[in-house]
């Protein structure tokens, strides 16, 4: 039920339908249920009087703060992670310094003045069609503030807060302006605000500093008054390929680059679902997955990166792996500095054996699910092709054997 | 803070808390966004209009997710309703994983997935569901029991294609 429970988290109220909402509460009459007869003429006044306070609360702006500094609502957790999503063909193209001030108006100017080097990137889907933009500022002292602008593609979700957050409505548009602290830091954390300015979305981060709060309000403000929010001019120079095709196990097992990393026997119990072969700009990869009921097996077969080499792990230490140093929930047993390689190590085909499988495995009891076999997740390296695998519901000595058949 | 903006404050606090979990729930029900944002709004209305005294937020949520499924199960009742043919393409895109896990869910009876919803989403017990849906608890567990053996039918059809 996890696919479930993941897409629903992804199901929200658009803006488009909470402001349907409010407006349908602001003009229906308002009726209470009347239990007595005799009570009728005075309930009848009060009902009244309750309808034409009710109106003119929901008419006036007292909802929302109107002073002229932004409310940082505390958030639960940081909004970059509710923009995560897959576009097809996606690709980046630098902008240049002259386009990026032309977008940014005096915000550019101020962000220069502070002493920070700006850099902006334009995102586009795979007709070439824009995204987003992201504009990165870094300062000396590796401050970073980051304007993201964009059609629809970005939303701070209202779920995001704590508390239900205030509203800042003293610039004109409504600001939803935010702060997360970073749990494992309390010094770290970000400041936030979001907008919309002419249909087109602005999103303001910058890291926590003594100012950042200040600062973030002078951004919102030089944007709001300058910004360019007409994006038409924002195209890529180049389209380059990308292609993401639907394959079936025999074309998955003749590809020429990874082919040969295709189980050509699958696991016990399962069977082919689907093959998906992916190029883009940063993407050179093969997907394949199995599945049979609530058990399932993917592998993600790619070249190896210069990030996946810093994953690659030793076998002499066990902390980078072994899932059994690190009970559930994860999120705090597992050092920081640790999360990234306990997540997903690498190790080297030549390293892997039946023991450093079985550090990979663990079980989770879902109620409804299927628990016979084991979770793994992990990958091993073949020369420069990693195979990331994750699968459930299967037995170490089996991951094993199909894992030692590949490459051949 | 003076009773009027205590009282705007109330509303859209509850509005923010709960409109993305009623809306998840009517879309679960109802299996489309068009019906699901009728019926959000209609909730709310009726918190508006029957004043309900919350006890606790336990009792808030599900007095709110009881009127969610009442009024969904009212319109599935309704002649228009069932004459209008839910449209996948309604539905938010989902990734190539979730897809046929969701298309085995949503091609469930509206009664089955209201139970799935509620038990593996919202995670009320089969008691509670009973309590919100206004069914029996061996009704409820009966139609769990069900809706995992449809589902897990439906997947293994789905693999032998």
């Amino acid at each position: 039920m996890k696919g479930y429970i993941d897409y629903m988290d992804n199901v929200t109220v658009s803006e488009q339908l909470h402001t349907k909402i409010m407006t349908g509460l602001k003009h229906k009459p308002v009726r209470r249920s009347l239990p007595f007869r005799r009570y009728a003429a005075a309930c009848a006044c009060a009902a009244i009087a309750f309808v034409v306070l009710w109106v003119s609360v929901l008419s006036g702006p007292s909802g929302y703060v109107s002073d002229e500094a932004l409310v940082f609502n505390q958030a639960k957790h940081s909004p970059a992670l509710a923009t995560k999503r897959h576009i097809p063909g996606y690709f980046q193209e630098e902008l240049s310094q002259e386009t990026t001030q032309n977008l940014l108006g005096d915000a550019w100017d101020f962000l220069r003045d502070s002493g920070y080097t700006i850099t902006a990137t334009a995102g586009f889907t795979g007709d070439g069609t824009l995204d987003g933009i992201t504009v990165l500022s870094t300062s000396k002292g590796n401050q970073q503030i980051r304007v993201m602008i964009a059609g629809n593609a970005l939303t701070v979700d209202r779920q995001l807060f704590a508390r239900d957050p205030l509203i800042s409505k003293g610039f004109g548009p409504s600001i939803m302006a935010g702060h997360w602290v970073d749990p494992s830091d309390a010094n770290k954390g970000i400041y936030f605000a979001a907008f919309q300015l002419n249909g087109t979305d602005f999103y303001i981060e910058t890291t926590s500093h003594k100012d950042a709060d200040e600062e973030v309000t002078k951004l919102v403000n030089k944007l709001l008054a300058t910004a360019n929010t007409d994006l038409s001019g924002i195209a890529p120079s180049h389209i380059p390929e990308w292609r993401e095709d639907e394959l079936t196990i025999a074309q998955a097992q003749a590809d020429p680059n990874f082919g040969a990393y295709v189980p050509v026997k699958t696991l016990p119990g399962l069977a082919f679902e689907s093959a998906m072969r992916i190029v883009g700009q940063s993407q050179d990869e093969l997907r394949v997955s199995y599945h049979s009921g609530m058990k399932y097996a993917s592998l993600v077969i790619s070249r190896l990166s210069a990030e996946d080499a810093s994953r690659v792990v030793d076998p002499s230490k066990p902390e980078t792996y072994d899932l059994r140093l690190y009970p559930i929930p994860r999120a705090s047993t597992v050092p920081a500095e640790l999360s990234e390689i306990v997540g997903n190590p690498i190790f080297k085909l030549e390293d892997l054996t039946l023991a450093l499988v079985e550090a990979r495995a663990y079980t989770l009891n879902e109620a409804g699910d299927d628990n016979t076999g084991y979770r793994m997740s992990f990958s091993v390296l073949y020369g420069d092709v990693v195979v990331r695998l994750d699968v459930k519901g299967a037995q170490p000595g089996d991951v094993l054997e199909m894992l030692k058949s590949l490459g051949q | 803070m003076s009773d009027f903006s205590s009282r705007l404050n109330w509303m859209e606090s509850l509005v923010l808390r709960h409109e993305s979990r009623l809306y998840r729930t009517a879309l679960a029900i109802m299996g489309n966004k068009a019906d699901a944002e009728d019926i959000v709004q209609e909730v709310f209305l009726k918190v508006v209009q029957s004043r309900p005294d919350f006890q606790s937020d336990q009792h808030e949520k599900a007095w709110l997710i009881r009127v969610t499924a009442n009024l969904s199960k009212s319109r599935l009742r309704s002649t228009w309703w069932k004459k209008t043919e839910p449209l996948l393409e309604s539905y938010p895109a989902a990734t190539g994983e979730q897809y046929d896990l969701l298309e085995s869910i949503l091609s469930l009876p509206p009664k089955y997935r209201a139970v799935i919803h509620l038990f593996y989403y919202e995670g009320y017990a089969t008691g509670e569901i009973a309590e919100i849906t206004e069914q029996r608890d061996s009704t409820v567990r009966s139609l769990l029991t069900r809706a995992r053996q449809r589902l897990k039918t439906a997947l293994r059809e789905e693999e032998a294609l």
